[in-house]
């Protein structure tokens, strides 16, 4: 079944790690802009946020569906999508389309690439200093960040996600800023 | 009267016009390497003359996308112009002249009824092209009369070769002497028509989304896009263009075209590129970036509309639609933006 990228918002301490090594392990070079995991940051109250975004393993993949060359699939032992090299025209029907803006063309490529989890081994996840990624199995979520994760699901309603029913979960509480 | 002007046409004007167009058509292959060795992209991506000479060999063979959706017409396309190049030159008379000019050079023709079949098979295929662009709407709309004077100029010295061989006019007293005239002309004409045919890529203005697919497939380098604030802008050079159909063949609208072009100035536009598709970009409805086509999300938004989806992230770039996924700004904005599909 599925393996999953746990992504906790609240734990990221914006330092991008991340970004580095996925782009170092799946570009060869040291750049955060072709990275398939973007940490976004945004200011709220004058506090800054960070928020780590990647593939959703959308279960109906709305980049699936739009891609004119059908170029996109899903490895069917990690449930991560795969984009087929030579069929990917790159025109970026799917990274318009992607509700979370997950997967994007790379210029030099010529393709569009998103997060393949590594094959089964998340670089992203092994360098993430603070904890705020996890890579586990999407039977052993724990039942508590599950139980968190419907409560957001049901608190933030979204029929965005009741279509596209996305694997992974972004789990954060409302904790007060120390 | 007319006697003489056909006479002069006939012997200095054969010369002067296989002169401009040997002249022609080196000028145009010195100025196409100086463009493709000039251009800064190519000379980065390693060995370009083998790249150039693989993509040159491999439009030549008939396997893509084209000929699989419409094997006939390829077919046709492949067979009129491997005759239009064969039978001219392996033609059994015309290399008895080549042999008792001047320049004395012989090569073995090929038999006079293959010629013949091959001649034939030309008339067929051109009056069939002719045909089609007018019978077919969609090909209708894109044509202009360059296209059919194109197809009339290279079919009539075939015709009038393959009548006067034949001596199917002979019975019309005015054509059978003068069909050999006619075709010297239409020859002559043909040879001064390749000297301003150009191949070009050509964005269908009605099909073109907007997409970048056919820039981001090009191995020269050729066509490219620009973002100049709110549009972006499509440049071509012809000079640069290995005609490899890349472009055509990564399209998914069916818009790029490698058409056949007649240009009267192409011939010193040699470093400039020209403009030939401009698009709008959208503006993202959050921060107001230019981040996408505007005909590109148009076609994606009826797509899903079909299917009854409906996305209303479609209009946010890509940052806004991270800085979504944020619980706190679901959880604020689900009525809002954030809503997803409805």
């Amino acid at each position: 079944m599925a393996n999953v990228i746990v992504i906790d918002t609240e734990k990221c301490s914006g330092c991008k790690m991340c970004e580095v090594a996925c782009s170092l392990i799946n570009t060869k070079e040291c750049n955060p802009e072709r990275s398939r995991i973007r940490v976004v940051t945004s200011q709220k109250n004058g506090q800054l946020q960070f928020v780590p975004s990647t593939c959703m393993q959308c279960e109906t993949p709305m980049c699936e569906l739009v891609c004119p060359a059908g170029a996109i699939g899903s490895d069917p032992a990690t449930g991560a999508k795969i984009i087929n090299d030579k069929k990917c025209i790159g025109c970026s029907a799917c990274s318009y389309a992607c509700p979370f803006g997950a997967i994007y063309v790379d210029r030099k490529l010529g393709r569009a690439v998103v997060c393949n989890q590594c094959e089964g081994d998340p670089i992203c996840v092994k360098v993430c200093p603070s904890g705020a990624l996890q890579y586990v199995s999407h039977d052993q979520v724990n039942i508590t960040l599950r139980r968190l994760g419907s409560k957001r699901v049901l608190m933030a309603r979204d029929m965005t996600e009741e279509i596209t029913e996305p694997h992974l979960e972004i789990i954060s509480e409302n904790r007060e800023p120390c | 009267m007319l006697d003489t002007v056909f006479y002069y046409i006939e012997d200095p004007g054969l010369q002067i016009v296989f002169f401009i167009f040997a002249l022609g058509l080196s000028l145009r292959l010195l100025f196409f390497i100086g463009r493709l060795s000039y251009s800064e992209h190519t000379a980065q991506e390693g060995n370009t003359v083998l790249m150039v000479a693989f993509y040159i060999v491999r439009s030549l063979v008939p396997y893509h996308k084209k000929m699989v959706k419409a094997p006939v017409y390829t077919i046709l396309r492949y067979l009129f112009h491997l005759c239009i190049f064969t039978v001219p030159i392996w033609f059994s008379g015309h290399v008895a002249m080549w042999e008792e000019s001047s320049l004395e050079w012989y090569w073995t023709p090929i038999s006079d009824g293959l010629a013949d079949y091959m001649t034939l098979a030309v008339m067929i295929a051109g009056a069939w092209f002719f045909v089609r662009r007018i019978l077919i709407p969609e090909i209708r709309r894109n044509s202009t009369l360059s296209d059919f004077i194109i197809i009339c100029l290279t079919v009539l010295p075939f015709a009038t070769g393959y009548f006067y061989t034949h001596g199917t006019f002979d019975h019309i007293e005015f054509l059978s002497a003068y069909m050999w005239r006619f075709h010297i002309i239409s020859g002559e004409a043909m040879l001064v028509m390749i000297f301003f045919l150009y191949c070009v890529v050509r964005l269908d203005q009605n099909r073109c989304v907007g997409c970048d697919a056919c820039t981001l497939s090009c191995p020269t380098h050729t066509l490219e896009s620009e973002t100049l604030s709110e549009f972006r802008v499509f440049k071509y050079s012809h000079y640069q263009c290995i005609c490899c159909g890349s472009c055509v063949n990564a399209c998914p609208e069916q818009a790029a075209q490698l058409r056949h072009e007649m240009g009267l100035f192409n011939l010193f536009k040699i470093v400039s590129k020209r403009k030939i598709r401009q698009v709008e970009l959208a503006a993202c409805e959050q921060c107001g970036d230019r981040f996408a086509p505007l005909p590109q999300l148009g076609k994606l938004n009826r797509n899903l509309h079909r299917d009854d989806i409906e996305i209303s992230t479609l209009n946010l770039c890509q940052r806004c639609k991270k800085l979504r996924t944020r619980k706190n700004d679901l959880t604020h904005e689900v009525h809002g933006l954030a809503s997803g599909l409805r």
